[in-house]
């Protein structure tokens, strides 16, 4: 569980970052490397530190929960930001590291570079324009599940041993009628970040380890996991 | 006010007034000079087809006595058919009437008598502008084998073949580009004829009166004169005295200078007008374009925006007022115009119909006050157009908003809001970039209820979306969202349905709504 936010840059970028996290109630620590940053986070009210980019890195884990932490490197120039996950990711295995990137070529090569998420700002800026022209209503569809707080969530569940959902055939689950959720992929543990969406995978049973990704509003969100906990409890019994 | 004159303004009014005059002439000007009217291109090629018969005939009438059919197809046919397009582009170039009734207002206005021949002055002046046209003559001289009795005139059939140039429009602009380099050409022509002319005399003071030399008149010496300087020299005249030979030296060198000279005008021509050429040809493709976005600004996002657009097929134009960028995207072949998207007159220039053409408008400048200009002149031309524009500083959000933009995309709140997945449920939001970023086959689409589903499709259960491998996620009524309807939900026109599933399943499901309704 992430609970530790670490940012690196204040750029108008990294405010709008800061500005959501605080929004959130996540602890913020903001880190820059040049002083004319470090005044403006200062006259904006936030807590800050001055580093230099060739710091070691080395109190992140003394300060910290290495596995509790998020970093966002959004200095401004894609070459510092190279340089500083690679920093980091020499210095933490395990760190989960988020790199901004102005273009596509740049977010590969913040990905080689150790980067757990590269954002390329042009190509992200880019979809979501395109994307609102030409599907206005599937954009704020996403928008609502994604961004904002509305009724709709997305959810994932971790199909756990014993649980009454194993071995099941997702067609056979019926959830869409009895719990008013829709599953919308199911990711296989082992093939990492493959996704087998739901109209390819009727056929699926699901096994142990398998995430289903599920949609619906968030008190029959609850229904389901309720329902699908006390069943696993029923049988461990 | 004269009788015969009050006679002409009362029938100016009436000619003025009548409908069918006015819709007839229309339609004339249009079959003739509108280069937009779809139906002038097939006039043209049959005009096309008439000009090459005739000279087909005059070729095969060199050697071999033509038919009769053929003789009178050729003389009197043709003839009729180009005289009678003669008279009707008289017609159409001015209008007598306005001018009459225009002069007889003016004067009534000023209280002054009206001026007849003053007014027929205003109307041949006009039609003459028409008949010294170049076309205009050439046109009248291919009428001419109408007389052929006339034996000379039988040559006229050549400029038939001259016609050609205004049936097709590559050999007018062809035209064009030569005709921007009139003074260069006039230069040219001077400083050659002066040479000839001196050569000319020259050679015949020199040679005319040796019997050696084949050059005996001023015609040949004129001849022979001008085929050494334009470099062919055929050698059947050829000077023999020193005298000769010295003008022959000099004007083989103003020859390759002349020669020079004019290949360099018509590369520089060619050079100078072809943004112009390419610019004509953007225009015409926006015409012929139904609906398409207008991209304003050629920048980064610009470039990916349309790179998005064009793989996808949407049609687009881009407009970009620095002649540099603007050449980065027609080397992208995309449709660019070279013209500052904050200037009213740009959309006139290049035919854009801001309510009927253009979808929305995309403002992705450089800057938030390039943007801010540029949506004001857009609400300025139409009231109604969507504007969505990129916004570069977060504290000139509510200005664009005042300057009319309908939607703000602003990278640095999208970068934060996207932040906040990564803390959350990754795998969650992981396929849910999937399904947006299309980079597999599964997508989220939209299909619009329309009224012809309307007809068979009265409710969630008619869309028997069970049977198919799609999720139906929710439908859209009234900018609300209902997700996962029961099958009792029923459906209204403009509802869209957002289904995920195979981009060609969601295709042929679409296809298959249509089909069964009709």
């Amino acid at each position: 569980m992430i609970k530790e936010v670490l940012v690196f840059g204040y750029n108008e970028y990294a405010k709008e970052i800061v500005a959501n996290f605080i929004l959130d109630k996540f602890h913020v620590h903001l880190y820059v490397i040049d002083t004319l940053s470090f005044t403006n986070a200062q006259n904006d009210g936030l807590k800050v530190e001055l580093v230099e980019l060739d710091d070691d890195w080395l109190d992140i884990a003394e300060n910290f929960d290495v596995n509790e932490v998020i970093c966002f490197c959004a200095l401004d120039d894609d070459a510092q930001n190279v340089f500083l996950t690679i920093s980091l990711r020499a210095e933490y295995e395990n760190i989960h590291i988020v790199s901004l990137a102005t273009s596509k070529d740049s977010a590969n090569k913040l990905r080689l570079a150790g980067a757990n998420k590269a954002i390329a700002k042009l190509e992200t800026t880019a979809n979501v324009i395109v994307d609102s022209l030409e599907k206005p209503a599937v954009v704020e569809v996403m928008n609502d599940i994604l961004y904002r707080n509305k009724d709709l969530k997305l959810a994932e569940y971790i199909i756990q041993k014993g649980s009454v959902l194993e071995g099941q055939l997702l067609k056979e689950l019926e959830v869409q009628k009895r719990f008013d959720i829709i599953i919308l992929a199911i990711a296989d543990k082992e093939l990492e970040a493959e996704f087998t969406f739901i109209s390819q995978a009727y056929e699926h049973s699901l096994d142990v380890g398998d995430v289903l990704v599920v949609m619906g509003r968030e008190k029959d969100l609850n229904r389901f996991e309720h329902y699908v906990l006390e069943n696993v409890k029923k049988e461990s019994l | 006010m004269s009788l015969i004159s009050k006679a002409f303004v009362h029938l100016s009014y009436f000619v003025q007034a009548s409908k069918g005059h006015r819709k007839t002439k229309a339609f004339f000007y249009a079959l003739l000079e509108d280069q937009s009217y779809p139906y002038k291109k097939y006039f043209d090629y049959f005009m096309m087809l008439l000009i090459l018969s005739s000279v087909m005939l005059l070729i095969r009438g060199v050697k071999y006595p033509l038919p009769e059919y053929a003789v009178i197809y050729n003389d009197y046919v043709i003839s009729f058919i180009f005289m009678v397009e003669y008279l009707l582009r008289f017609w159409v170039h001015s209008s007598v009437t306005k001018v009459i009734i225009s002069q007889y207002e003016k004067d009534e206005l000023l209280n002054k008598k009206f001026r007849f021949f003053h007014t027929l002055f205003k109307i041949m002046k006009q039609k003459w502008a028409y008949v010294s046209s170049a076309f205009a003559i050439i046109d009248l001289l291919a009428i001419m084998p109408f007389f052929h009795e006339l034996r000379v005139l039988r040559l006229f059939i050549l400029f038939r073949a001259f016609k050609i140039f205004r049936y097709t429009k590559s050999l007018q602009q062809f035209a064009q580009v030569l005709g921007a380099k009139k003074f260069e050409f006039f230069t040219l022509m001077v400083f050659s004829s002066v040479m000839i002319s001196v050569s000319a005399v020259l050679i015949y003071v020199a040679e005319a009166n040796n019997e050696h030399s084949a050059i005996d008149t001023i015609f040949e010496a004129f001849y022979w004169a001008f085929v050494t300087l334009s470099t062919v020299g055929y050698g059947d005249f050829v000077p023999v005295t020193d005298l000769g030979r010295t003008v022959a030296m000099l004007i083989i060198i103003s020859g390759v200078a002349v020669l020079a000279f004019t290949t360099s005008i018509v590369v520089s021509a060619f050079t100078e007008q072809l943004d112009g050429i390419k610019e004509q040809k953007v225009i015409s493709d926006i015409a012929k374009k139904k609906h398409f976005y207008l991209i304003c600004g050629y920048t980064e996002i610009a470039e990916i925006v349309t790179k998005r657009l064009r793989n996808d097929g949407i049609p687009f134009v881009i407009l970009e007022k620095d002649s540099e960028k603007m050449q980065a995207a027609s080397k992208d072949k995309l449709p660019v115009i070279l013209a500052d998207p904050a200037k009213e007159e740009s959309y006139a220039k290049y035919g854009i119909d801001l309510k009927e053409q253009v979808i929305s408008v995309l403002c992705l400048q450089e800057s938030d006050v390039q943007t801010i200009y540029t949506a004001l002149t857009l609400r300025s031309l139409n009231p109604d157009i969507a504007i969505l524009s990129y916004l570069h500083e977060g504290k000139n959000r509510k200005k664009l908003r005042l300057a009319g933009v309908d939607k703000i995309v602003y990278p640095q709140e999208l970068i934060g809001v996207i932040s906040k997945e990564f803390t959350g449920k990754p795998v969650a939001f992981d396929a849910i970039h999937i399904l947006r970023s299309q980079s597999t086959d599964i997508i989220m689409n939209e299909i619009l209820i329309n009224e012809r589903i309307l007809k068979v499709k009265k409710c969630v259960r008619d869309l028997a979306i069970d049977a198919t491998k799609l999720i139906l996620l929710g439908i859209y009524k009234e900018g609300e969202f209902h997700f996962n309807p029961t099958d009792d939900v029923s459906l209204k026109e403009d509802d869209i349905l957002v289904v995920i599933g195979l981009d060609i399943m969601i295709e042929e499901y679409s296809l298959n709504l249509h089909k069964v309704a009709s």
